[in-house]
């Protein structure tokens, strides 16, 4: 593949970076999903934050993406035969599998190795793009169009960060953490509601409408397609930055910290929006934490709650299907409502 | 460069108007060996004939006799673009044997898509993609060394021959391609007329071209207007006009190159005026040096556009602005396609979708073993094929056997004994069979006199209906309006005995909050149809709602409402049944049918066995 588009020379669209690079940080957060139009970036900001991200280590060979140090049972490589020492460990790009629409489902999940059990008459299994998205981003592309069955499989091994293998005599369970990216336009189509809430930060990305910018994104793609290289170089150093940016906010993670008058106000937001079951106010709490570590900040404030809560809590209200206004302005409302009561008290 | 010599290098002239659309076509043919599969490639509208053919071999010609064709069928499926495994090569050679998909096949050529307004959503979001990233992946299963992602740069040729407006091509696939031509409009004589252009033949440095930010500017208000606000076709459009401005061996965009490309890609054009045609050569000398693509400098970009605008004189581009008043006020011609961002969906105008999508499911439960694949990348049951091939063993060792004694010493070396022969024939694949339930969801008109006759009418038919269907496992619901509102009389059920307690003594009478019931009717519906049911709407109705949304009695709001509610039955697809209960056949009930895309019915007696033979026929269609 080419290389991609630098993260950094993506014009605007301020909400749907940041989203991603929460995700990249917060691992549970459960994935980001990039609803709306077209021509807005979706695609090319995701495979640029592939290339943007630290490297991880496993060893070479390894098809599971296994951690040096915990190697699964189901991985043939870093579990060396008696005798043997395992490979050495090397550093790869972070996975970022792209899911064909057309996918099937062993592509997906893994299966048995045809041609190993045609040639050789070995029952061995072939993992699949669970198996090679683990530890990193599994991007669906036109998400709205997957096929049912294929999003019901992709949502177990999401949910329970393992895939389970049963079939064709073989019996594999194997980790599969990845962080679902889904994009897709609306317009062709919506998502089953229990996918939609399982992602859990939704961007609604528009069209640019700033006659500067609009410009600027052609100018951009213009010097991009004309010398990719020297256009990554050039946009390398603010990479770099996005990059430490990242890497720093992991290691605060844990540490930072959610006062408690700030932890009830997110209760009442989630309360008076009438947002069932606790995934919403769980992924509030992940995402503010994530947000305060990316500024670098070891406490979270109410102004970090309430810029990212639509992007946590637009997708799980009930929709009303005749609502055209979306949902965005009722937590606008919500939030201001909160707001207001923290002013009197 | 152009042998026509009028004068008007690649304007419309206003006396042959037709004569512009096939200049223009030739042009984007030209375009596009110039620009290659960065502009994404062709949207040509035109219908199968001898204009099209001519067009189709004069581009051959152009792009050169070694640039591949690749012609793909609207019913194509996902492993015939991206690849697969080839079955038989695999069985025989004893190692997994790929094939190239169609994309990659495409590499360095064209992708032709004949009937692209009949392409799956799903099939061109799989194209769209490898244009985006210029490789493809396969989806079939196998090891990572088969089938590696491979090298897909091409153009694609999209001809749509879209009769009515709900046919479109699919946007994913649209919004990718650069450029647009319609050839719907062009004679044979026409196109007879035109000699061969001569080729050119040094590639055109277009990359230098520059093009000056108030056309930019202007562009993308011109594209903003037609409804593409999306940022691929902006870049179309300036890809365009500076290629277009190289071809007049211009080094700056002139407002002529814009208004072309305006033509190309956005298939606009002010009519009834000649293309403008004075040169600014001159002046495009002295305003390409400042703002040249400068991606390390983006303040310098942003604060550029001002002092340009002040330096350039106002009436330079007098007839773009004029084109983006025509756009805006929507006194122009050839637009509004490619701005049908929503367009009405319908079930039908795609292809694999009509018919029987559940016998042969992707999931559900096994039902048999057959010997044809249920569909097209169905993965062989290997327990059951070699079951099949089982008992066929001996003689077939013994058939070998024989082959082999025919074969030199040196064949029969080198064929090794397989483990087991496997033939096409043993093959198996497992069939699975999803059970889609349908459920009817009645909405009936309790208001007015009739009332209480029509209601006991339907609760006749919902029963007879659920005593037939029980075998089905359909269920019915009822929701009932009348008064200030609508209620869920009954909801979803397949239990005869819960529905009559529940319809036994329902009122009737009062006004009619048509739009109500019709707004807590698709409420049901997408419920039920998430619950992985399809519904089917029945709609008893008169046809005169008087009762608003808010519950009050406001004629011409309701109407309004009602249109609103009504039209997103249609976008929804909800399969609906419009019963007319009126005394005479009524206008407004047929027109709320037709907005609803709802079959219409006339039963002035509403009777319960002829309602539920209409509603049965249409839930067994819903079954497929």
């Amino acid at each position: 593949m080419s290389k991609p588009f630098p993260f950094s020379a993506i014009v605007a669209q301020e909400d749907m970076k940041k989203a991603l690079l929460m995700a990249a940080v917060e691992p549970l957060l459960g994935g980001v999903l990039i609803f709306g139009d077209r021509g807005t970036g979706k695609s090319t900001a995701v495979r640029a934050l592939a290339e943007l991200l630290p490297k991880i280590e496993t060893r070479a060979g390894c098809r599971f993406n296994c951690e040096p140090g915990r190697p699964q049972d189901a991985c043939p490589v870093c579990n060396a035969r008696a005798g043997g020492n395992p490979p050495n460990v090397t550093k790869v790009r972070t996975p970022m599998v792209d899911l064909p629409l057309g996918a099937t489902e062993d592509r997906i999940c893994g299966a048995l190795d045809l041609e190993k059990a045609l040639v050789a008459g070995e029952k061995d299994f072939e993992p699949g793009l669970l198996a090679a998205a683990n530890r990193g981003f599994l991007y669906i592309d036109e998400v709205n169009l997957l096929e049912d069955h294929l999003v019901d499989l992709l949502l177990d091994a999401a949910a329970s960060g393992v895939n389970v293998v049963e079939r064709e005599g073989l019996s594999i369970r194997h980790a599969a953490r990845f962080a679902l990216v889904g994009s897709g336009n609306p317009e062709e189509g919506d998502l089953r509601p229990q996918l939609l809430d399982r992602f859990g930060l939704a961007v609604d990305v528009r069209t640019i409408d700033d006659l500067k910018q609009r410009i600027e994104v052609i100018r951009r793609r213009d010097a991009f397609e004309a010398d990719p290289d020297a256009f990554c170089q050039s946009w390398a150093r603010k990479d770099a930055s996005i990059r430490n940016r990242v890497v720093k906010a992991r290691k605060i993670l844990r540490n930072v910290d959610i006062p408690d008058d700030v932890l009830t106000r997110m209760s009442q937001l989630c309360m008076g929006l009438g947002i069932d079951g606790m995934r919403g106010e769980l992924t509030l709490m992940r995402a503010c934490r994530a947000s305060a570590a990316l500024a670098g900040r070891s406490e979270v404030s109410w102004s970090d709650v309430s810029e990212i809560s639509p992007l946590v809590l637009c997708h799980r209200l009930r929709r009303d299907p005749l609502d055209d206004a979306g949902s965005a302005p009722r937590v606008e409302r919500a939030i201001a409502a909160v707001s207001a009561e923290i002013g009197h008290g | 460069m152009d042998d026509q010599g009028t004068g008007t290098a690649y304007g419309a002239t206003p006396d042959t108007e037709y004569r512009g659309a096939w200049q223009d076509a030739l042009l984007a043919a030209k375009l596009l060996k110039i620009g290659g599969p960065q502009l994404g490639g062709l949207w040509l509208k035109a219908r199968a004939g001898g204009v099209r053919e001519a067009y189709l071999s004069r581009l051959k010609e152009m792009l050169g006799s070694k640039t591949p064709w690749t012609r793909v069928p609207s019913s194509v499926g996902h492993s015939a673009l991206l690849g697969s495994i080839d079955i038989p090569a695999t069985a025989k050679s004893g190692r997994v044997v790929a094939t190239r998909g169609l994309l990659a096949r495409a590499d360095e050529g064209i992708l032709l898509l004949p009937m692209a307004e009949r392409l799956e959503a799903a099939t061109a979001a799989i194209i769209g993609n490898a244009m985006d990233i210029k490789t493809t992946q396969s989806p079939c299963h196998s090891s990572a060394q088969a089938i590696s992602p491979q090298k897909a740069r091409f153009w694609v040729i999209a001809i749509d021959e879209a009769a009515t407006p709900e046919e479109h091509v699919p946007p994913a696939l649209s919004d990718r391609l650069g450029l647009i031509a319609d050839l719907s409009a062009v004679s044979w004589s026409e196109v007879t007329r035109t000699l061969q252009e001569p080729q050119p033949n040094s590639p055109l440095n277009w990359q230098k071209v520059e093009i000056s930010a108030p056309i930019t500017e202007l562009l993308s208000h011109v594209a903003s207007a037609t409804g593409c606000a999306s940022m691929r076709r902006l870049r179309f459009l300036t890809l365009v006009s500076r290629m277009l401005a190289a071809m007049e061996s211009r080094s700056s965009v002139g407002e002529a190159d814009a208004l072309a490309a305006t033509r190309l890609c956005l298939g606009v054009q002010l009519q009834q005026q000649p293309a403008p045609e004075e040169d600014q050569l001159p002046e495009g000398g002295e305003q390409m040096s400042p703002e040249t693509c400068a991606p390390s400098q983006p303040h310098a970009a942003q604060t550029e556009p001002k002092s340009e605008e002040q330096n350039k004189s106002p009436q330079d581009l007098s007839a773009l602005t004029e084109l983006l008043a025509a756009v805006e006020t929507g006194t122009i011609s050839g637009l509004p396609e490619l701005s049908a961002s929503a367009p009405v969906r319908t079930g039908s105008a795609r292809t694999g979708k009509a018919g029987t999508p559940q016998k042969n499911a992707r999931r559900g439960r096994p039902v048999a073993v057959s010997r044809t694949a249920p569909f097209p990348d169905a993965r062989p049951n290997i327990i059951a094929t070699l079951r099949a091939a089982a008992p066929w063993q001996v003689i077939r060792n013994q058939n070998r056997a024989i082959l082999l004694s025919r074969l030199s010493d040196r064949d029969q070396r080198r064929s090794k004994q397989p483990r087991a022969l496997i033939t096409r024939d043993d093959y198996r694949f497992q069939r699975l069979r999803h059970e889609t339930p349908s459920t009817a969801i009645f909405m009936v008109d309790a208001s007015g006199s009739t009332a209480l006759e029509r209601l006991g009418e339907t609760k006749g038919a919902i029963e007879q209906l659920l005593s037939r269907c029980y075998v089905r496992r359909d269920e019915v619901a009822m929701i009932a309006f009348r008064g200030k509102g609508a209620e869920t009389v009954l909801p979803p059920t397949r239990s005869l005995v819960m529905a009559k307690r529940k319809l036994a003594g329902l009122p009737g009478g009062g006004p009619t909050p048509l739009v109500s019931g019709l707004e807590k009717g698709l409420e049901l519906a997408l419920t039920v149809r998430r619950q992985g049911s399809t519904p089917v709407m029945v709609l008893l109705t008169d046809g005169r709602g008087n009762i608003a949304r808010n519950g009050e009695p406001d004629r011409t709001r309701a109407r309004e409402e009602l249109g609103r509610v009504a039209s997103q039955y249609r976008s929804l697809e909800m399969r609906s049944i419009c019963i007319d209960i009126a005394r005479r056949p009524r206008d407004s009930v047929a027109s709320l049918a037709e907005t609803m895309g709802a079959d219409l019915h006339f039963l002035q007696y509403a009777d319960a066995g002829s309602m539920s033979d209409v509603v049965n026929a249409s839930l067994e269609e819903a079954r497929g």
